[in-house]
């Protein structure tokens, strides 16, 4: 300890020494390494095994790849993640164009309003979507008395419902992130453009979004991996035979108790969803590249 | 008589109670390079984006060869703009940039390339016609803000401060090259700058702006504008 002392009483000029500046790391570094890199690994572990037999198997790994019902259910989640990033993005687009270009009085209370929704958990609004799209629901009760339809149409317990229950909860995350993006985009380009005889449709079409691709990237590798890590929603909203990854481990953990399935499950969840990552950044990263300096 | 391009008419833009441009009346014919002179601050700016149509007035009248500019949006008021930050669209080369505005227009391919070549020769610029924006230097990404502005042939181009972020050396030569593009082109040039050498080295007339108001008007050669008869003038 007094060696390290001495050392870093040396480079003093040159300021803080290595250890000095790693240092404030190591709590953090601790916790993560603790909580969350050792049951990592854990998983990955128990993913090899089986309780029936000793060592290491890849039997779990076959199950999930040779059983239609778990591959059905990787490839909804994919879809169901797939449609919220879109969703979101499409939706979150206009408001945070709003909010980068808006001088007036209003922007403080639509951004408010933008991020409101995540001052309730997750399962208040989905349970309140449920209220409202379930066949006693209020748009059904609503259709059916003025006489448009005769049967409730199908609005829960579906993918449907699942994609409008994560759209809500997701959209204040892309709201934000398309944000960043828009706020870079000197308001300048599109006066330019506009005295150049550009209508307000072609600024938008010619100049802002091929300006903020990666804003849109970001925001939708966002919204997949929150959805595809999402259990709550689809839980509520998709219904028993609705079954996406986080709601079949889930079931392994609690019901079967197949703890190596699960594990299976969830290696599968994380490697699609750094895939996702990785191909999103790389992307963002060379259209950035592109654009600046 | 010389044919008026623009006439500004007792124009006037408040912000609440700040006054920022009051009552002025100026009347620029077909032609002329006009420099509006004056502090940061004095309205310029405003008044300029008052004439492109990006800001509206709270009273008086534009008007463009006579006819009255009122709910007229920018895209079609047919005026190029120089911004001081060149405002290039980055993700476009130069020939792109350039041919942005004869595109809007729904020009046809030869029309569109040709004119794209002849503005980027006016500026010296083409042999740079497939590089991006970022690739350039500044006075190369200024000649480029300048060939974008005078593909589509405005009759009226505003410049707000173009040469202010570039070098001395590289400001002198392009006051020269500003003059002579308008010179070639006929086109009436309102020039926004707090430069007072630059407004008497390329104006036919310059409009000394001072609170709101114009302080001034005359030619760059008259004997006042020497002494220091106007403190805004004299800075």
């Amino acid at each position: 300890m007094s060696v390290l002392a001495l050392k870093a009483d040396k480079r003093r000029p040159h300021g803080p020494s290595r250890v000095q500046q790693f240092l404030p790391l190591f709590p953090p570094s601790l916790i993560l390494l603790l909580f969350f890199a050792i049951p990592m690994g854990m998983m990955v572990g128990l993913s090899f095994q089986q309780s029936d037999a000793s060592g290491l198997t890849l039997a779990s790994y076959e199950r999930f790849f040779s059983d239609q019902f778990t591959l059905m259910g990787m490839a909804r989640t994919v879809v169901m993640s797939g449609l919220v990033a879109i969703c979101v993005t499409i939706m979150a687009y206009p408001v945070a164009y709003f909010l980068a270009r808006s001088k007036s009085r209003w922007r403080a209370l639509v951004f408010a309003l933008a991020i409101a929704p995540e001052l309730a958990g997750v399962v208040l609004r989905t349970y309140g979507w449920l209220i409202i799209l379930e066949n006693q629901g209020f748009i059904n009760n609503a259709l059916i008395w003025l006489g448009v339809i005769a049967e409730p149409l199908p609005l829960a317990k579906n993918m449907f419902g699942v994609v409008v229950g994560l759209t809500h909860v997701i959209l204040p995350f892309g709201i934000l992130s398309l944000l960043t993006s828009l706020q870079g985009v000197d308001p300048n380009l599109e006066k330019s453009a506009q005295i150049l005889g550009a209508s307000r449709a072609s600024v938008i079409r010619h100049i802002v979004v091929p300006l903020t691709v990666p804003g849109i990237v970001s925001s939708m590798l966002l919204a997949f991996t929150m959805s595809a890590s999402a259990y709550a929603t689809p839980a509520i909203l998709g219904g028993a035979g609705f079954k996406v990854l986080a709601t079949m481990i889930y079931e392994q953990v609690l019901f079967y108790i197949d703890w190596s399935f699960a594990a299976v499950m969830a290696n599968v969840l994380l490697v699609m969803m750094l895939i996702v990552a990785l191909i999103g950044t790389r992307l963002e990263a060379r259209l950035h590249q592109k654009l600046h300096t | 008589m010389i044919n008026s391009d623009i006439e500004l008419i007792g124009l006037s833009k408040n912000y609440g109670a700040n006054k920022i441009v009051r009552d002025i009346d100026l009347d620029i014919p077909q032609g002329e390079f006009v420099s509006i002179l004056g502090p940061s601050g004095c309205g310029k700016t405003t008044t300029l984006n008052m004439i492109a149509g990006f800001t509206a007035p709270t009273s008086g009248q534009i008007r463009v060869r006579g006819h009255d500019q009122a709910g007229v949006p920018p895209e079609r008021r047919k005026i190029g703009l120089v911004f001081q930050n060149y405002a290039l669209f980055p993700h476009m080369t130069v020939g792109e940039n350039v041919a942005f505005g004869l595109k809007m227009q729904r020009k046809g391919r030869a029309e569109i390339d040709n004119q794209v070549e002849k503005s980027l020769r006016s500026v010296h610029l083409d042999h740079l016609k497939d590089r991006y924006p970022k690739e350039l230097s500044g006075g190369q990404q200024q000649r480029t803000a300048l060939a974008r502005a005078i593909a589509p042939k405005p009759s009226l181009l505003l410049l707000d401060e173009p040469l202010s972020n570039l070098d001395l050396k590289l400001r002198e030569a392009m006051r020269i090259e500003l003059k002579e593009v308008q010179q070639e082109l006929g086109i009436t040039f309102v020039y926004v700058t707090h430069d007072q050498e630059e407004a008497m080295a390329m104006s036919d007339r310059v409009v000394v702006m001072h609170e709101g108001i114009i302080a001034q008007v005359g030619s760059p050669r008259a004997e006042s504008y020497q002494s220091a008869s106007y403190p805004a003038a004299a800075k």
